[in-house]
């Protein structure tokens, strides 16, 4: 007798509880009624917008922040205007001034710390910011020096922002590049993602995402590195080089040939990178490194750690200038093997004595201590700066061979 | 018997599924960063031990139950050790695992909230989750190890999908040295690993009601290592891929790897929905298994004819319960004490009952012979 009425009350309460819960009200979403951030471009907010803070989080500014205040330029993109397909709509290229058509809108907002300048971007924008589809964060390498303790914290707090998403320094004014609108692409931040992940795909740049970034500066063992752009001309993109850090702080940055160079140490593939030769009976030689493989030893001598370094390219000869000199041997060919391996190897030494010097290992020799060598590392390492000053101190003997075996399609 | 409780229809296999789809929940998701914790680069081995641990303390409990294979856990108690002494041990463990229950809830309203359904009252969510496990847990026996035994690819597949897809990002470094550099929490890391594993005392419900009860053990021993092979690989792949220094300041390691996964044969770029969707399946598993255990314990010691009403007016009090934490850091450290207070209870109970069945036996093997 009893049973039923339960029954029927937990029926009843079923029912009550999924009209509210099933249909989603609370967290139902609209996709045209949200801000959707593609882009962000955080720069150090000049001396003319000092006073424009627009003071959506605090009435008094606390006083240790109060000479901190960022400039957030974001691309929201807008509604209905994101191209799906490709070539929909005529605009065609260079509509880079005309606002009307432009698929994203850019919003600049100044703010003490980032989630302070987000929300008084919310202040000044109708639909609810949402970072979901947040792709590219740029930051400028004023912003990166002084470090990006900020930014990281809030970024791996929001559940919103994925790990894929791409951190890059810029060594220009960052709200220009969301502002940069290349003929290839309507949404200019796509653009830039697309040519990043497209330079990882080739081989000339290393996968390193903001995750992979989070995780390097974690470890006690390595340090993390960030793509370092630049713009050239009026809306052309460079990727010009590693933006490498210590202590969540960017203190250098290398050049575009060793990005190359630093994914040959790390033995990543697939290999991109071409070099330009002067090897002395063949003139100028052009050779396009196909595989790279490597392999990092530590020892530990007295009482001290020290690494060798073996790099193996394999590589093709893509180009010869003189044109009465003839590569038709082999032999002609272990010259060309020979001047490109020494060149990498005072390439690496280069690259590492100048990393030893910033006290940035991001190679990770560190990690190999730890992995191999960790009696070592329990006894001498007790926080993360013990081993940047080990590191910058360590010995790391370099041995580069290279194999070139193909000369494409004209024999000699 | 009465008719809600047949005897002897539980096969071996739908036993290792209850236990499997037991263990596996709540915890995967948090885990990872206990491990790290204990032991940075050792995480996996800290977990293996917690799973050895595991696998010896469902030991007195499978052998208990061998023994007396007809009878429930309050009945063969209550010749061993006396009647109040029984009452005490059930109510603390109703009371554990109504608690845990409770946890539970909060812990996946929580975390559905902050992650999927952020404008939602956590409430809300709880509620649903604890009807829809009230609903589950009104079944008898049979049904509910068919429950089991439904969910449990459901759970598996997709889970080992997504880490397979998450591991594209590993770095063999990150698992090296074996041990960790400081193994400082080896042996608590390895008790969490236990706490999460102790939702397998379900194993008690079952074994009176298994076709063979004599394959107890091995069934435990079976689901165990399954279980723990799951965990073991969820541990092993999160700190190949983050690194145990980044694992400790994550709060949900497992979702992270979930959403830093992509299974590119079948184009799909974000897993993290289908792991969502699959945790909760873990999750609601889990959760009538614990609310089961109380049910049952209920039933059995006052004799009820079936345990339906009793699944629907305790949900107020374990909506209740999972209402008390105030914040995020109360919730974790109070489901921590629960679980060690609860491997007291769910490893020393069945021990001290199957050390008493030992010597009972043998005075009274004495007695026979002598």
């Amino acid at each position: 007798m009893k049973r039923p009425v339960s029954k029927w009350l937990l029926c009843l309460l079923m029912f009550c509880t999924s009209i509210v819960c099933l249909t989603g009200c609370w967290d139902r979403q609209e996709i045209e009624s949200r801000a959707l951030i593609l882009g962000m471009a955080i720069d150090e907010a000049p001396p003319s917008e000092q006073n424009s803070d627009a003071h959506s989080t605090h009435l008094s500014t606390p006083p240790s922040v109060k000479n901190k205040l960022i400039r957030l330029t974001a691309q929201i993109a807008v509604p209905g205007r994101v191209p799906l397909g490709p070539g929909t709509g005529g605009t065609g290229g260079g509509g880079a001034g005309d606002s009307a058509s432009m698929p994203v809108w850019v919003v600049q907002v100044v703010g003490h710390t980032l989630d302070d300048a987000l929300n008084n971007l919310q202040q000044e924008i109708a639909d609810p910011k949402t970072l979901i589809h947040l792709r590219i964060i740029i930051v400028s390498e004023a912003i990166a020096r002084q470090g990006l303790d900020d930014i990281n914290d809030y970024l791996r707090r929001n559940p919103e922002v994925r790990r894929s998403t791409w951190l890059l320094v810029s060594d220009v004014e960052a709200a220009k590049f969301m502002n940069v609108a290349p003929p290839l692409e309507r949404v200019p931040t796509l653009y830039l993602l697309g040519m990043i992940e497209k330079s990882t795909e080739m081989g000339k740049f290393p996968g390193d995402d903001i995750g992979q970034y989070w995780s390097d500066q974690s470890k006690w063992g390595q340090n993390a590195f960030l793509p370092h752009i630049s713009i050239r001309g009026e809306n052309n993109i460079l990727i010009r080089g590693l933006a490498y850090f210590r202590d969540n702080r960017m203190i250098g940055a290398t050049k575009p040939i060793e990005i190359g160079v630093y994914m040959a140490i790390k033995g990543m593939d697939p290999a991109g990178y071409s070099a330009l030769l002067q090897v002395p009976p063949l003139g100028i030689v052009m050779t396009s490194t196909m595989a790279r493989e490597s392999k990092i030893n530590v020892k530990i001598r007295d009482g001290k750690p020290a690494a060798t370094l073996k790099i193996h390219l394999e590589a093709r000869l893509v180009e010869k200038e003189a044109e009465h000199v003839k590569v038709s041997s082999p032999e002609s060919l272990r010259l060309v093997e020979e001047r490109l391996s020494s060149i990498v190897k005072e390439s690496a030494e280069n690259l590492l004595t100048r990393l030893q010097k910033d006290k940035s290992d991001i190679v990770g020799f560190g990690e190999y201590v730890r992995a191999y060598k960790s009696s070592f590392w329990r006894n001498n390492i007790h926080e993360k700066s013990d081993w940047e000053d080990l590191f910058s101190r360590m010995p790391i003997e370099v041995v580069v061979d290279s194999s070139v075996r193909r000369i494409g399609l004209k024999n000699d | 018997m009465n008719r809600s409780t047949p005897t002897g229809q539980i096969t071996p296999l739908q036993t290792q599924a209850i236990v499997i789809s037991s263990i596996v929940g709540i915890g995967v998701l948090t885990f990872p960063t206990y491990m790290a914790q204990a032991a940075d680069s050792g995480g996996p081995l800290v977990t293996l031990l917690g799973i050895v641990f595991s696998c010896i303390s469902l030991i007195p409990l499978s052998l208990v139950g061998r023994r007396f294979p007809k009878e429930n856990i309050v009945v063969y108690s209550g010749k061993l050790i006396g009647k109040w002494p029984t009452l005490l041990f059930c109510f603390t463990l109703i009371l554990m695992f109504l608690l845990v229950t409770g946890g539970i809830v909060r812990e996946t309203a929580e975390a559905i909230s902050l992650i999927v359904l952020p404008r939602t009252p956590p409430e809300i969510t709880a509620i649903m989750l604890l009807s829809l496990t009230a609903l589950s847990a009104r079944r008898n026996i049979i049904k509910f190890s068919y429950i089991h035994t439904f969910y449990l690819p459901f759970i598996l597949v997709p889970g080992l999908i997504i880490l397979i897809g998450s591991l594209r990002n590993a770095d063999y470094l990150n698992l090296l040295p074996f041990t960790g550099i400081h193994p400082k929490n080896v042996i608590s890391g390895a008790l969490t690993i236990m706490g999460l594993f102790q939702v397998s005392f379900i194993l008690a419900m079952v074994i009176p009601h298994m076709s063979k009860p004599q394959k107890a053990l091995n069934c435990s021993f079976w689901s165990i290592a399954c279980a723990g092979a799951l965990y073991l690989f969820i541990v092993t792949a999160s700190t190949a891929v983050f690194g145990a220094e980044e694992m400790k300041e994550m709060v949900y390691p497992t979702l992270e790897l979930a959403r830093s996964s992509s299974i590119s044969v079948s184009g799909l770029q974000r897993v993290d929905g289908i792991f969502i969707i699959v945790w909760v399946l873990t999750v609601f598993t889990t959760l009538i298994s614990t609310y089961y255990i109380s049910l049952y314990l209920i039933g059995r010691i006052f004799d009820l004819q079936d345990h339906r009403m009793l699944a629907t007016f305790l949900i107020p009090f374990v909506f209740i319960v999972s209402l008390i934490p105030q914040d995020f850091f109360q919730l974790y450290d109070s489901m921590n004490l629960i679980s060690i207070v609860g491997l007291c209870l769910t490893f020393g109970y069945p021990l001290l009952l199957y050390i008493i069945s030992f010597i009972q036996k043998g005075v009274r093997g004495n007695e026979t012979t002598g």
